[in-house]
């Protein structure tokens, strides 16, 4: 069930958690797989918590000599094994179901780039291995469009439209010509406007366009579609509606989780920051204090990361790979009975918190305005990372979630 | 980081409001890196930048928050206030509802910040005269009628952006020299420069550089 434990690789068992979670701990504290114990969730995080960052930034671990590598590399052995695995499952999609478990589990790690159109939509449920069931969907999105659509270009809710079309559209994703040609376009300032309409209690809020991008980059790309010219290789208006309804179900499936995020006054935001203050005063308490000390409040430095679910601050490349896992972590916990106390935004709250870490010894020397500014503009440093040090943080993330979170445990 | 921005006699806090879409973002590039983006990013949450002023051979560094201007985050925008001596609330001279919207703004001015807080009206976009909605004769009248001092800017072309917020910081520097010359005397002191709102207005004499070991 443990796969790649010695690679140091982001790779979970789904049963057994525990035993892998000893294992990885294990390893991380160089004391043998043998120790077969879940860290003391009782102790008090501190002592642990430094335990592991100490040993997090020893050279000797395997997360942290994985420096300098690029998105061009090819693939790790433990992901190359994971992308095999999941082309088996599709290639005998046939005559054996996939597992949407096991699917998950593979994709965690990343998920091969020819099927990821497909893991994504199975991830959310909107494709089986029964073809009407994906069939059924777009056809019930063109239904949507009819009924809640802006008919002939003109919306019905004229407020929304001008915010989604005139003011936040012609600003997104500037560095992405890809975003900007009519079909896009058309299909971005559409979706938000259905999803808005069939949301009321969010409405649209801004940002949330930003959850788009990649979701256009993978589904259109799927089809030829080319990010960085905007060529498009002859896609029909046809096609281009199943792309919109897969865009459309996906981002519905990623913000169901987020819902309370955008709603009045945002609550799910502000319980995320303070869960993320928490974690941190476990995780790094010397950055907590730090950042404590000089002033630099989470809701001033993170709010962007929770309502950008961080894909403002990265690269397009990582955006994808960041929703691979997270929509294998929607899968899994997607019926959790524990609703948004954990799930999805709880493991996020933990990548923001690992995402800091990387950025502890910058934050150490910072002061107020530094600190701020190196945590607004985060993009400039992850811009030169690959696949390997987003990795990491997903990696850390899961670690620190799975030892440090225990109901009630996080203030929230 | 930032070595020459390092010293300064006085922080002023700044916050930039107004509806979404007026240029806020784009005239804190143009005030702080003379720099416009025709597709700059929406903003989320809040942003902000600086710039050192020379005010009568003081240093003064002027900390400018950029907020969203989304009905939707007005709760949380509220929370970026605390501190501010002074507000630039924007809006875009070829969008009306934008300028009808001046006084919501206004009272959430009162409501959430310093009472004493200096602001300036700014209509922006004046690159763009043949779509103007709004005169500027008008946009005067409402400004004398709040006690508010009124600037044209374009971010587009950096018409009058460095006079605005030179201006404001002006104002606001009158205030606070005066402050301290009261706080000498121990008379009236604005509520903005009293000691509780010390942190982020250092003006109980001039501020010591964060690097000299003091913090802001
Ligand atoms: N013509 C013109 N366009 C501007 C000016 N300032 C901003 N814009 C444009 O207006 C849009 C919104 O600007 P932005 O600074 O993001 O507005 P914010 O939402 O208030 O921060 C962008 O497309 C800018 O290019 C200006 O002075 N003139
Ligand atoms: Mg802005």
């Amino acid at each position: 069930m443990v796969y790649c434990t010695a690679s140091g690789r982001p790779c979970r068992p789904l049963a057994g958690r525990g035993v892998y979670l000893a294992a990885r701990c294990a390893a991380w504290v160089g004391t043998g797989p043998h120790k077969m114990r879940l860290p003391a969730i009782a102790v008090r995080g501190s002592a642990d918590a430094s335990k592991i960052l100490k040993m997090r930034q020893m050279p000797s671990t395997p997360t942290s000599t994985r420096r300098g590598s690029s998105a061009g590399l090819p693939p790790t052995p433990a992901q190359s094994s994971n992308h095999s695995r999941v082309r088996t499952m599709f290639a005998a999609a046939d005559t054996t179901q996939i597992e949407l478990i096991s699917l998950a589990n593979c994709c965690w790690s990343g998920a091969p780039p020819e099927f990821r159109a497909s893991s994504w939509r199975r991830l959310c449920g909107i494709e089986s291995e029964n073809p009407a069931l994906l069939t059924t969907n777009r056809a019930a999105y063109r239904k949507l469009v009819d009924k809640l659509g802006p008919a002939d270009g003109v919306a019905s809710d004229q407020p929304t439209w001008h915010q989604i079309a005139d003011l936040d559209l012609p600003r997104n994703a500037p560095d992405l010509p890809g975003m900007q040609t009519p079909p896009v376009r058309a299909l971005v300032s559409r979706l938000l406007y259905i999803w808005a309409a069939r949301h009321p209690a969010c409405g649209y809020v801004q940002g949330i366009m930003d959850v788009v991008t990649p979701l256009v980059a993978v589904f259109a790309g799927h089809r030829g579609y080319d990010m960085t010219t905007g060529k498009d290789d002859g896609i029909t208006e046809d096609q281009w509606l199943d792309v919109e309804a897969d865009c459309f179900y996906t981002f519905q499936a990623i913000l169901a989780a987020f819902q309370d995020a955008y709603t009045a006054s945002q609550p799910g935001i502000h319980r995320m920051l303070r869960q993320l203050g928490s974690a941190l005063s476990h995780v790094c308490p010397e950055v907590k204090q730090h950042m404590d000390e000089v002033g630099a409040d989470l809701l001033h430095v993170c709010f962007r990361w929770m309502n950008c679910l961080l894909l403002r601050e990265l690269p397009l490349a990582l955006d994808i790979r960041l929703l691979d896992t997270y929509l294998s972590e929607l899968a899994e916990t997607g019926h959790s009975t524990l609703g948004t106390q954990a799930g999805l935004p709880l493991y996020h709250v933990f990548v923001c918190a690992a995402l800091l870490a990387q950025f502890s010894a910058g934050i150490l020397e910072a002061d107020f305005q530094q600190t701020v500014h190196l945590l607004q503009h985060v993009r400039t440093l992850t811009d030169s990372w690959g696949d390997e040090e987003l990795a990491e943080v997903l990696a850390q993330a899961h670690l620190w979630r799975n030892q440090y979170w225990s109901p009630g445990r996080l203030s929230d | 980081m930032a070595e020459s921005e390092e010293y300064y006699d006085y922080l002023f806090k700044l916050v930039l409001i107004g509806d979404s879409g007026v240029g806020k973002s784009n005239l804190l590039s143009r005030f702080t890196r003379n720099e416009f983006l025709y597709e700059s990013k929406s903003t989320i949450g809040v942003e902000f930048a600086t710039r050192n002023l020379k005010m009568e051979g003081k240093t003064v560094k002027a900390q400018i928050w950029d907020t969203a201007g989304q009905e939707r985050y007005r709760a949380i925008t509220s929370a970026y206030y605390r501190g501010a001596v002074g507000a630039l609330l924007v809006f875009d001279i070829t969008k009306r509802a934008t300028y009808d919207n001046v006084d919501r703004w206004l009272k959430e001015l009162r409501e959430h910040a310093d009472p004493d807080i200096a602001i300036m009206l700014v209509g922006n976009k004046t690159d763009q005269p043949h779509l103007r909605g709004v005169s500027t004769a008008e946009a005067q009248q409402k400004a004398r009628e709040a006690k508010l001092s009124y600037f044209e800017t374009s971010a587009l072309s950096g018409d009058n952006v460095e006079a605005s917020f030179t201006e404001l910081v002006k104002e606001i520097y009158s205030i606070a020299s005066r402050a301290q010359i009261d706080v000498a005397g121990s008379s009236w002191v604005p509520t903005q420069f009293r000691p509780d709102h010390a942190e982020s207005v250092p003006l109980g004499g001039p501020a010591k550089p964060a690097s000299n070991g003091g913090c802001c």
